[in-house]
């Protein structure tokens, strides 16, 4: 018997994984914004964030809310709507729309990094 | 019915399962407002005038942070929540499930009250307050 891949798990494992990556990120953005009671601070901190490992961080971040957004709208799809019937379909669906929605929106976040006017 | 409920605890889950998805919900919607105006509208920069004049604005700034304290209270309790959900799934222990739980709730009391002050305590730089009503010509005697 050779271990399969379902789409099912596929889908679970992901939303899993990039739900504890937005946890760890949710928490520092919390701390790092908290520093607002101190301009000159808050203003270094947003020097370094736009450094471009940051920024590629940055289009990680959003591929991240992207795919777990959009696969959470699935889930709700599919525990209140009956979605069940065609889940499979749905999560393809959610990976070319996560596609297209990383990827209009990594243009921004790239060309303000390394594009130089923005 | 024993089953659903794992070492013998009262709570099936099924709260915790719902407002994860309530709070989803309204999640998507706010989140995708704060990608927007915070990083696709204007230049892409953020800096402390920038922030200021959005959270001081005569009229979108208490929009804008009552906006900002939804999003703080439900993405923690979608966050930690989530995380418990996940840490169920691995860790067997009761004591060892009390610890992070208690964990969990000292995380999130934290990060809620460390970003309520800061949202709410905002009030822009002292500096650019006090020299106007300094500085204003003929004002004292």
């Amino acid at each position: 018997m050779r271990f399969h891949w379902y789409t099912g798990q596929v889908a679970w494992v992901l939303h899993r994984i990039s739900g504890l990556a937005i946890v760890l990120y949710l928490i520092l953005h919390i701390y790092s914004i908290s520093k607002l009671n101190d301009p000159a601070t808050f203003n270094a901190e947003m020097e370094l964030y736009s450094m471009p490992l940051f920024k590629l961080g940055e289009v990680a971040l959003l591929a991240a809310c992207v795919f777990h957004g959009l696969n959470g709208i699935r889930i709700l799809i599919v525990d209140f709507a009956n979605g069940a019937r065609y889940h499979k379909q749905l999560f393809y669906a959610v990976l070319v729309v996560s596609f297209v929605v990383i990827v209009v929106g990594a243009i921004p976040i790239l060309k303000h990094a390394f594009g130089g006017g923005g | 019915m024993d089953t659903y409920k794992y070492g013998g605890s009262k709570n099936t889950g099924s709260i915790g399962w719902l407002l994860q998805r309530i709070s989803a919900i309204v999640l998507v919607l706010l989140l995708v407002a704060h990608f927007v105006v915070i990083h696709y509208s204007g230049t892409g920069d953020v800096n402390f005038d920038i922030v200021k004049d959005r959270l001081m604005h005569p009229i979108w700034g208490p929009v804008w942070k009552t906006m900002t304290m939804m999003l703080l209270v439900l993405s923690l309790f979608h966050a930690l929540n989530g995380t418990w959900g996940v840490l169920l799934d691995y860790i067997r222990k009761t004591w060892v499930r009390l610890t992070l739980f208690s964990l969990i709730v000292m995380v999130g009391l934290v990060l809620v009250t460390l970003g309520s002050v800061t949202i709410l305590s905002f009030r822009g730089p002292p500096s650019a307050e006090t020299p106007t009503a300094e500085v204003e010509p003929g004002g004292g005697q």
